[in-house]
């Protein structure tokens, strides 16, 4: 089983050029998955940018994560809140799995916005021959919870994590500061002063 | 059908077990034109909006 999964660039959440999302993306990939490009058409609007040069410079910085590999296939975030230049895309060849001809044909379903979309996983896998399933991964959890705990429980997360990166930054800093003189006079040595 | 991690693995035992494939777009498009028209195909895709923390969970749980 493989499965595809599409990451964003420019997400409020996390950010996937950074080391500990980089470790989990190559252990995606190791497991057999593929990584696309959950790409953006608000953002690159915002920032003025063309959509397809935004779309191969968010590929390229996902696909120069050692491990990843080439990242061919395309998602939009939002398309409803930001519809893409969906014809664009199209021209120029790419998998968007939205428009994709490949794609287009299966039947769609989706858990978007906590809400199965007509059918829920398990009848669709019951049920049906071909078809896509979007699953977003940030609603599901150990023990089924709504979309607002769910939220609280990512932001709760996401401080803790920062909580931690300063705690480290602040032993480090007493650390340098406990051995200021001696850290000087080493770095002097590295520059080449006496 | 509830969001919790037990009923996905619960899911995908089963589509395992009823479709061809489950797979990645990428591993979709490389089978042979016959199979991709007459297997049955269960296009698996994630968008991951906010903790990739999860998607390496339900990433285990598939493989």
């Amino acid at each position: 089983m493989s499965a595809t999964y599409f990451v964003r660039v420019h997400s409020e959440y996390y950010n996937p050029l950074q080391p500990p999302e980089r470790r989990i993306l190559r252990e995606i990939v190791e497991l057999g998955h593929e990584i696309g490009l959950h790409y953006e058409p608000r953002f690159y609007s915002d920032e003025g940018l063309d959509l397809l040069d935004a779309i191969d410079a968010d590929r390229a910085l996902l696909a120069g994560i050692p491990g990843v590999g080439p990242v061919s296939a395309l998602s939009a975030h939002q398309p409803l809140l930001s519809p893409p230049d969906f014809a664009t895309i199209a021209g120029r060849g790419l998998t968007e799995v939205y428009i994709h001809p490949e794609f287009r044909a299966m039947r769609y379903y989706s858990d978007s916005g906590m809400n199965w979309r007509e059918k829920t996983l398990a009848e669709a896998v019951e049920t049906e021959s071909r078809c896509q399933f979007l699953i977003h991964p940030d609603f599901w959890n150990d023990t089924a919870t709504d979309w607002f705990s769910n939220l609280d429980a990512r932001r709760d997360a996401v401080v803790a994590e920062l909580d931690a990166t300063v705690e480290a930054e602040k032993r480090m800093l007493r650390d340098y500061l406990a051995r200021r003189d001696q850290r000087d006079a080493e770095f002097g040595k590295l520059l080449g002063k006496s | 059908m509830e969001f919790s991690f037990g009923d996905y693995a619960d899911a995908v035992t089963r589509a395992l077990a009823r479709f061809d494939h489950v797979c990645a777009a990428r591993d979709y498009l490389a089978l042979p034109e016959p199979d991709r028209r007459q297997a049955r195909v269960l296009f698996l895709r994630h968008d991951c909006e906010r903790d990739l923390t999860k998607a390496l969970t339900l990433a285990r749980i598939e493989h």
